[in-house]
């Protein structure tokens, strides 16, 4: 039975841990405190499934769960980099969220980068969007909005990118 | 100004190219860490974790407890003379109780934890059959857990 519920679980981490990931990553600096912050909202869960037979939850909920471990980390994390100011931190410049399906396919590498310079208001509600699959309607619920609001973000998000994506051919163009 | 026809068309296109991207995957070492602790945790919903042994032996009064109230129900039980007039009941024998596991910490639903332990008991009647005068064992095994009352922290 616990081995079962154990299986459960670690196919359901398989199949969405990337989406969870993903959402992570626009509340940490790094892909390390990402993960973790996914395995925080994992450990939340699983206490809070307790009542539910322990079946894996719903996606929208699991990102509610990491918005607001999230906003934990961010409130400790401005803390921590107060007390160290005087330390430097290096970026992992390969360190992306991301992955191209096709190899040097140029849009897509440009869109990948736009897409972390969004306000993390759009971000979210892209990323929850596009790769989480959810409704306007969930994220909704998650972000305590309203179903217009959100699908006016992710609307408001995608013609940024589309505006940035035409300025930047259009620089090339003029350049060649 | 653009037109909307052609904002929706850039919509689309951003779209089209958002979908030749996919998330990047979580890491070995986050997938090990994650499914050692749900190991972890699916484990300590079934079971385990050592007793301190001043409560070694709680779990007799428990047991005891519990055949005081079944012991009634067993005499209550026996055989009636006029139902089973071919039978005399001669005895009534709790025999060992044993424990079959070690103690053991349950997490409960609520969040607290409690204590338990898998006993083995035996409840034999002995009887005689009138018209041939063999006396006769009757009896069952009756596998159980005794928990102990709800522990908070």
């Amino acid at each position: 039975m616990a081995s079962c519920v154990a299986e459960n679980w670690k196919g359901w981490l398989v199949e969405h841990g990337s989406k969870l990931l993903l959402f992570a990553r626009s509340w940490c600096q790094s892909r390390e405190d990402a993960e973790d912050l996914v395995q925080e909202a994992v450990l939340k869960m699983w206490h809070h499934q307790a009542d539910r037979g322990y079946v894996p939850p719903d996606l929208p909920l699991v990102f509610s769960t990491i918005r607001f471990c999230g906003l934990n980390f961010h409130r400790s994390e401005r803390r921590r980099k107060k007390r160290e100011e005087s330390v430097i931190y290096l970026n992992d410049f390969q360190d992306m969220w991301l992955d191209p399906v096709l190899e040097d396919d140029e849009d897509a590498l440009l869109l990948r980068e736009r897409i972390k310079t969004l306000s993390p208001k759009l971000r979210e509600v892209v990323i929850m969007k596009f790769w989480g699959g959810l409704t306007f309607q969930q994220i909704a619920e998650t972000l305590a909005i309203s179903p217009n609001t959100a699908a006016s973000r992710y609307r408001y998000a995608l013609e940024q990118l589309a505006q940035e994506l035409r300025g930047i051919k259009e620089d090339r163009h003029a350049k060649a | 100004m653009q037109k909307p026809d052609k904002q929706l068309d850039s919509i689309e296109e951003v779209e089209n190219i958002l979908k030749r991207l996919t998330p990047s995957a979580l890491s070995e070492r986050a997938t090990r860490a994650n499914d050692s602790m749900i190991d972890g945790l699916a484990g300590s919903q079934s079971v385990v974790l050592k007793q301190p042994a001043r409560r070694q032996y709680w779990w007799q009064a428990g047991i005891a407890a519990s055949l005081l109230a079944g012991s009634g129900l067993v005499f209550w039980d026996q055989p009636k003379a006029d139902s089973l007039v071919e039978y005399d009941f001669l005895n009534n024998i709790v025999g060992p109780i044993e424990p079959t596991s070690a103690e053991m910490w349950f997490d409960q639903d609520d969040g607290n934890s409690c204590l338990a332990v898998s006993y083995l008991k035996e409840d034999i009647n002995e009887i005689r059959d009138k018209r041939s005068g063999l006396v006769i064992q009757t009896g069952w095994r009756e596998e159980g857990n005794v928990l102990e009352e709800t522990t908070e922290f």
